[in-house]
């Protein structure tokens, strides 16, 4: 499902914070989202924040306070801090919540409330914990498990590997990565590690003092030095390597991942 | 130097999970030491155990006198504490309001509290935000503001729970390098707690936290060679020492070098 936001700005006590911004995010795309006020957009993508100017258009429908029911369970925004998302103590009754508002009821609870943990890689074991009691890593899956529950379209995730370690990291890039290929979901994800999202984006959108500086295909705008030099944007490693070695005349390419860096560099030493 | 905080058999339990058994660690007064482990090591149940909100139990000491649960503020004059996730922490509109709040809390002078304020913002470069709204400042900004309120009513030891994990790495270099600057003035001891090796590097000394035991010890390049460990952990190797020990195994560099110009520099002379 795609979405279109036109002309879109976003005032607070006669401030201007986001200013003109026309995107569209595609169907079944990762998009990442960076700079300042990346959370005030994804608010405005999810009906969290409706005084808005202009119009964001999901899929078909227009954003409005008449089909708030609709884009609720279309679109899930993973929110930075887990613990603002849970109403409950226990992992059992929090996933039992969300399934009894379901407007299909299962047949079979328990089974939905496995799956539900299953699609995430969490055992049924987490059932009966208690959810202060799990790491940073296991809230942020069990957000995740939370939010398919609905089945949404679109899936924002709002910061979601600053508490992560490696291997949570990992696990996350996987399931993005399923959930687009497999589910054919749309996902934004909004972070600050450009290393991350030139890893895993397929488009980027860069914020700036409330405008749009670019949005376009990841790999394109990360290698458009003089867009990231003059407006001082972060530069995922693996290409300043590569254009500090341009620097010196070396003809070394750009490369996403580490390997194909290494062989490239032993080619031209 | 003299100790300024130790714990001598500590032993943790949550519930019927053993978090910490028989777990030791001095810390030199003045130093800057890195503690980095995965989401369940139990980083900030020990950040939790010294500033004392988790009882103790007698095996902590900081100067001379132990941590006592039930009078947390006998301690919390001497604690700095920056607790980087949790940024829905700002109690007032704008910057200026809350930072001056600690200060307010001791009974301190008006011009006095101005003067501090001024004097640590201007060290961290962020004098700039003290106008602004804290609604109004992106995640990194909030990181900044909040790592310079911990300093404040000057403590002795500053403890940084993933204190950068949402900086960008400009605001971060910039950050840091104050820190150090602080730290020389003031023999501030700094205990950093982190998921992220990259933010270690720069410190005195690094303990590898695992299940609650202390796996691996020593200065941070040190440590970092243990690559295969370290990856076993769930904790990933900082970009550059990555590429370091890649480049090293063909036998292109010798050792490891933290800064991309130098190597690139040292590969293409």
């Amino acid at each position: 499902m795609e979405i279109t936001l036109k002309n879109v700005g976003y005032r607070y006590k006669n401030k201007k914070i986001l200013d003109h911004i026309n995107l569209k995010i595609e169907h079944n795309c990762i998009t990442g989202i960076t700079g300042e006020y990346k959370t005030l957009l994804c608010e405005i993508i999810d009906a969290t924040k409706l005084d808005y100017s202009g119009s964001v258009v999901v899929g078909d429908a227009l954003l409005n306070k008449e089909n708030l029911k609709w884009i609720r369970k279309e679109v899930c925004l993973i929110q930075q801090n887990p613990q603002n998302q849970f109403f409950t103590n226990n992992v059992k009754e929090e996933i039992a919540f969300l399934i009894s508002r379901l407007a299909y009821q299962p047949k079979d609870i328990n089974k939905k409330m496995e799956q539900a943990l299953e699609m995430v890689g969490l055992n049924k074991s987490y059932l009966d914990k208690e959810i202060k009691t799990l790491s940073s890593g296991e809230k942020k899956l069990l957000q995740v498990a939370i939010g398919l529950i609905y089945n949404p379209n679109i899936i924002i995730f709002d910061e979601p590997f600053v508490e992560l370690d490696f291997i949570n990291q990992r696990k996350l890039l996987k399931l993005i990565k399923v959930l687009k290929e497999k589910y054919q979901k749309t996902i934004i994800i909004t972070s600050n590690n450009c290393n991350l999202l030139y890893e895993i984006t397929d488009d980027i959108v860069i914020l700036k003092k409330g405008r749009i500086l670019a949005a376009d295909n990841t790999v394109k705008v990360y290698q458009n030095m003089t867009l990231l030099k003059e407006n001082d944007i972060d530069m995922p490693d693996l290409i300043k390597f590569t254009m500090l070695a341009k620097q010196k005349k070396v003809k070394l390419s750009f490369h996403r991942d580490i390997r194909d860096l290494i062989k490239d560099v032993y080619k031209h030493v | 130097m003299a100790n300024i905080l130790e714990i001598r058999n500590l032993n943790y339990q949550y519930g019927k999970t053993t978090i910490f058994k028989d777990f030791n660690l001095s810390v030199k007064e003045g130093s800057y030491i890195g503690i980095a482990g995965n989401n369940t090591s139990g980083k900030t149940t020990l950040i939790k155990l010294i500033t004392g909100i988790l009882p103790s139990k007698n095996t902590i000491t900081i100067g001379y006198s132990y941590v006592d649960n039930n009078r947390i503020q006998d301690h919390s004059k001497e604690l700095g504490v920056v607790l980087g996730n949790n940024l829905t922490a700002f109690l007032f509109e704008d910057v200026y309001k809350e930072m001056a709040f600690p200060l307010e809390n001791l009974n301190k002078e008006t011009t006095e509290i101005e003067n501090k304020i001024l004097e640590i913002t201007k060290l961290f470069g962020i004098s700039k935000l003290l106008d602004k709204r804290t609604e109004d400042l992106t995640n990194s900004e909030k990181q900044e503001v909040l790592l310079a309120i911990s300093l404040l009513h000057q403590p002795k030891i500053l403890l940084l729970d993933n204190a950068f994990s949402m900086m960008t790495s400009k605001a971060k270099q910039k950050i840091k390098k104050a820190l150090k600057e602080y730290q020389k003035k003031y023999n501030l001891t700094i205990i950093l707690t982190t998921t992220n090796l990259e933010d270690t590097l720069d410190t005195d000394y690094l303990y590898i936290l695992n299940d609650g035991n202390i796996v691996v010890e020593g200065e941070p390049l040190v440590v970092l060679k243990e690559d295969t460990l370290l990856s076993r952990l769930g904790l990933s190797l900082p970009f550059m020492v990555d590429l370091s020990l890649k480049l090293e195994f063909y036998e292109l560099i010798k050792g490891i070098e933290t800064d991309m110009d130098r190597m690139v520099n040292g590969l293409w002379k």
